[in-house]
């Protein structure tokens, strides 16, 4: 009990506070920046790691990652652009809330799903830590294969009843992420002879390309247009800012409270699948979704901005920032590329992940979970303060933001990997977005496909060495069985709710 | 079959069906027909793409022979035509090109100076409007970029 | 009014760029030009990164310079080897590797370098590969594991991280050795390995101590072997894999290397300011407290340790082929 008082306290300090704080504000606007996710703004603060007070310096680590994961939603609901791939299941509603005239609402729905998904997932790793762990480690490639299918699975619930042009969507996301490399082998694979391609295509280039170029083309398409047909002289009166009503687009309680059963969907699943190592932010994003409009009373409002379509996958997505250092604090494995980051600055100040560290370290590591905590709010506070002036950013006129956010997109991008060949897959990407948009195919099932692609893939060949010459291998683990059976039935009432839905519209 | 019969015939659906066989054919083939892709660890390099191209000739099919509309584009995105996406890509290349070759702040000064030219009804009339917000965008990226973020680039000729 | 301050705005830009285009670059003394960078083609958070970090808080008071660790992970290492060879070869990018996206991939396909081109300027430790179980395994040892492995051959699965990894290459000398076939269930990497052994999902895994230690020492794993010439300090009781009987010593070095370097006095002054970094007493402290083994070296026996794992790194390979 003393030490948890001394812990408080250490976590308390003005120092802690400052540095964390600082990296919530950095995180979340390098979250908002397409192309640069919170490990970038991890990786950059490591030298200091050793050169601060371990709680300062592993405070502000927490700030950035947090800030990050919902800074990324910022730019998913104001200009349909995911700012970091856990964004991306964000987009299907938030950026038709921000169209329908709602951003800030939109945008504090998500604020507070994140930081209610967030708390929930930091008290589980808090106090159920090792049984958590111990679920986790359930899952060998056979399982994880399952769970992938079941994701998959959900491409059907964004098709928004085009299903043969979402299969067609996710199939070519599948096809993309196969290129370059054999991800158990990594022998060069469908690269057509191209030496840069041999690494692959890398997922922020298309995620970026696919929602943002894409979406700047066609608004530069149309303001072209305005000009040529001298519109633009009718429009150029009416100001710098389209109409918009703060006023009429404000959050309360109530709307919070009426979304709850999404959030805590989004919460559940985050932490659940965070805790996978390997799983990842997105998947639980797009499966908060796909779950939350299951069970919602309201299914036909999803992706038509519907604010329970926001809350889910904001959610599962911030559930994960607890959740991810599960395996990393129960057994020293981590189980994300943050999860690594967080274990390298561990180590570097001589604590070393793993079934001891508790015990072994036991002021700092509470130290670390009272700022785990109280990140989320001072989360929920700077982002609150931030948030209005986004709104209002992203209501001036769309020409005066297109060669702004072009510029941040394509330099965001550079700098996560400096790769020249990332910019001309953007911009392949870019032209793909519109073409695929054009011709009404959805965009979600894409990204979904290209996300859970390499891992489905490793996953069954794992299980089938494993397996060997015994073919029913893939259904002998009663985890498995039980998501297939999981798969059909959604697949049987999602296609009932969807034909539903889509003969109400 | 005259032309306005293909044109009937040829909707987007069919146009996109098509293409997508055209991609599962070329596809399949350049696996089936490019010999050992590397050691055979289990199924293999070539099993999972190979079902990706198979699916992508059904989904091909199906969208070839649905019956329907053919759904026309609709909302803004009818506004895109090669001219405009050739304009902006070409334009994005050229400022990635001079970024690298010339220097950040000055690409950054000259490609938000065309562009706003270009969406500017008389871009001449409004100069001052288009300097000062070339201006605003510049010194965010370079706060962004080069300030915060501290940008990899290679060392350019000027600035 | 207007017009004299556009043309006055319009020659101090032309007087900047003039300045900037034409100002002459005055020679400065290596290294205190720039940072210098160390690329490490792999994620951050690995043995490579967290080695190369305990060489980049230490050094730079005996280089008088800051040096910058950036991680590429991409494309299986290659992306970082690009880059460094992207680079002006003035000595201050340079690159931080284990043999495997290095040496290996060069053997097995197609690279636009030579490892002529590659000058080796300092090893910073050395990473022992290591065979592990579960702790409730029935195989207590290697002895056990040959004969479960030769009562049914092809039954086992073990987890040696990444294809042709520095874990997976010991692993097929030993089996070569042995004469023993089993499965290998390739992953993303270390961590990947030790959560399906944990989980019991194959019978065996190869990792290394930094990262097997915490859960030997819970009571979670037991190391079988380690493939180096003597005992590791981190695992007293585990036998090298001599020991059982079986020649298997392929440490995974950490090397710094230089491409196509200009100057071979900067690679010496940075390999000898380097060695004197290394043998501080706080940098001993940092690499225990971060679990890192430094082995300092530089100069001509690094060059021998650098061709002689070439070789020992084409004759294992001949020997898969086969």
């Amino acid at each position: 009990m003393d030490i948890l008082l001394v812990a408080i306290h250490n976590a308390f300090s003005a120092s802690v506070i400052l540095y964390t704080a600082f990296g919530v504000f950095l995180g979340v606007t390098i979250g908002a920046i397409p192309g640069l996710s919170g490990d970038i703004g991890i990786a950059l603060l490591l030298p200091f790691v050793y050169k601060v007070a371990p709680a300062c310096s592993l405070g502000m680590m927490l700030g950035i990652y947090k800030g990050s994961i919902f800074g990324g939603s910022i730019t998913a609901i104001l200009f349909g652009i995911p700012g970091t791939p856990a964004a991306a299941a964000t987009v299907e509603d938030g950026y038709k809330a921000k169209l329908n005239g709602h951003p800030q609402q939109a945008l504090l729905t998500a604020l507070y799903s994140s930081v209610t998904g967030d708390i929930f997932s930091d008290m589980v790793l808090i106090f159920l830590a090792i049984p958590m762990a111990g679920i986790a480690l359930n899952f060998g490639p056979v399982e994880f294969f399952a769970l992938y299918i079941f994701a998959l699975m959900l491409i059907s619930l964004l098709t928004r009843g085009k299903a043969v042009k979402g299969l067609a969507s996710g199939v070519i996301g599948l096809i993309i992420c196969a290129i370059g490399m054999d991800p158990m082998l990594g022998t060069p694979r469908l690269n057509f002879g191209i030496e840069q391609l041999r690494g692959g295509i890398s997922l922020i280039p298309v995620l970026v390309g696919i929602f943002a170029v894409s979406e700047l083309i066609i608004q530069f398409s149309k303001e072209w247009h305005d000009i040529i047909t001298k519109k633009l002289e009718k429009i150029d009166q009416q100001g710098t800012f389209s109409k918009y009503n703060i006023d009429k687009d404000k959050m309360s309680m109530k709307i919070y409270f009426s979304n709850l059963k999404a959030t805590m969907i989004g919460a559940l699943t985050g932490t659940f699948i965070g805790a996978l190592p390997g799983a990842g932010s997105s998947i639980a994003a797009y499966v908060s979704y796909g779950l939350a409009r299951r069970f919602s009373k309201h299914a036909e409002k999803f992706g038509h901005g519907s604010l329970e379509g926001i809350a889910a996958p904001e959610a599962g997505n911030n559930a994960t920032c607890g959740a991810t250092f599960i395996p990393l604090f129960a057994f020293g494995i981590p189980g994300s590329g943050i999860a690594a980051i967080f274990g390298a600055a561990l180590i570097m100040q001589g604590i070393t992940p793993g079934p001891t560290m508790i015990s072994e370290n036991t002021l700092i590591i509470y130290t670390l979970f009272v700022t785990l905590i109280y990140a989320n709010f001072i989360n929920l506070g700077i982002s609150r303060l931030l948030l209005p002036l986004y709104a209002r950013v992203s209501m001036m006129k769309t020409r005066y933001l297109i060669p702004a956010i072009f510029i941040i997109a394509l330099l965001g991008t550079y700098t996560s990997r400096n790769s020249v060949i990332d910019i001309w897959v953007l911009l392949i990407a870019g032209i793909l977005g519109v073409v695929l948009k054009k011709n009404d195919f959805p965009l979600g099932p894409l990204v979904l496909g290209y996300i859970i692609g390499p891992g489905m893939e490793r996953s069954l060949r794992q299980a089938l060495i494993i397996g060997g010459e015994d073919r029913f291998f893939l259904f002998k683990s009663p985890i498995a069985i039980g998501l297939y059976v999981a798969t059909i039935v959604f697949l049987l009432l999602i296609y009932k709710v969807v034909k539903k839905s889509d003969k109400n519209l | 079959m005259n032309k306005v019969t293909i044109k009937k015939y040829l909707t987007y659906d069919r146009i996109s069906g098509l293409s997508l066989i055209i991609l599962g054919i070329i596809g399949s083939s350049h696996i089936i027909f490019s010999g050992k892709w590397g050691k055979n660890l289990g199924l293999g390099a070539k099993f999972m793409p190979q079902i990706y191209f198979i699916l992508i000739l059904i989904t091909g099919i199906l969208l070839l022979i649905k019956k329907g509309e053919g759904d026309k584009p609709q909302g803004i995105v009818i506004f895109v035509n090669i001219r405009s996406v050739l304009l902006f890509i070409g334009l994005g290349i050229l400022y990635f090109l001079f970024v690298l070759k010339v220097g950040l702040i000055i690409s950054t000064v000259i490609y938000t100076l065309s562009l706003y030219s270009l969406l500017t009804n008389n871009p001449l009339k409004n100069r001052k409007q288009i300097c000062i917000s070339s201006t605003i965008v510049t010194i965010i990226v370079l706060t962004l970029f080069e300030i915060m973020l501290h940008i990899v680039l290679p060392i350019p000729l000027l600035f | 009014m207007k017009k004299s301050i556009i043309l006055f705005l319009i020659f101090i830009m032309l007087f900047s760029i003039s300045i900037f285009a034409f100002a002459e670059k005055a020679t400065v003394e290596f290294p205190k030009e720039k940072a210098i960078r160390l690329v490490v083609p792999f994620g951050a958070g690995g043995g490579s990164d967290i080695a190369s970090r305990v060489l980049a808080s230490v050094a730079p008071e005996f280089i008088d310079q800051r040096i910058d660790v950036v991680c590429m992970p991409g494309a299986g290492g290659q992306e970082a080897i690009n880059f460094v060879m992207q680079q002006p070869t003035d000595g201050y990018t340079l690159l931080m590797t284990d043999y495997g996206p290095f040496i290996m991939t060069a053997l097995t396909e197609k690279v636009n370098y030579e490892f002529a081109d590659w000058t080796p300027v300092f090893q910073i430790a050395e990473a022992v590969p290591t065979f592990f179980v579960h702790a409730d395994s029935p195989i207590k040892s290697v002895e056990d594991w040959v004969k479960a492995a030769k009562a049914a051959p092809g039954s086992l699965t073990i987890a040696p991280g990444r294809y042709l990894s520095t874990p997976h290459l010991p692993l097929i000398l030993f089996e070569n050795l042995a004469g023993i076939e089993e499965k290998h269930v390739i992953t993303t990497g270390g961590s990947e390995a030790r959560a399906f052994v944990l989980g019991k999902k194959v019978d065996l895994g190869a990792s290394f101590p930094s990262t097997l230690g915490p859960l030997i020492k819970s009571g979670d794993f037991r190391a079988l072997g380690v493939c180096s010439e003597e005992r590791v300090a981190a695992l007293p009781d585990t036998p090298t894999m001599k020991e059982c009987g079986y020649d298997v010593v392929l440490p995974a070095w950490m090397v710094v290397f230089a491409y196509k370097s200009e100057s071979e006095e900067n690679i010496k002054f940075l390999g000898e300011k380097f060695t004197e970094a290394l043998n501080t007493v706080s940098a001993k402290a940092l690499a225990d407290k971060a679990n890192v083994v430094l082995t300092p070296n530089t100069g001509e026996q690094l060059e021998h340790l650098y061709n002689q794992t070439i070789k020992n790194l084409k004759d294992i390979l001949a020997s898969v082929e086969k």
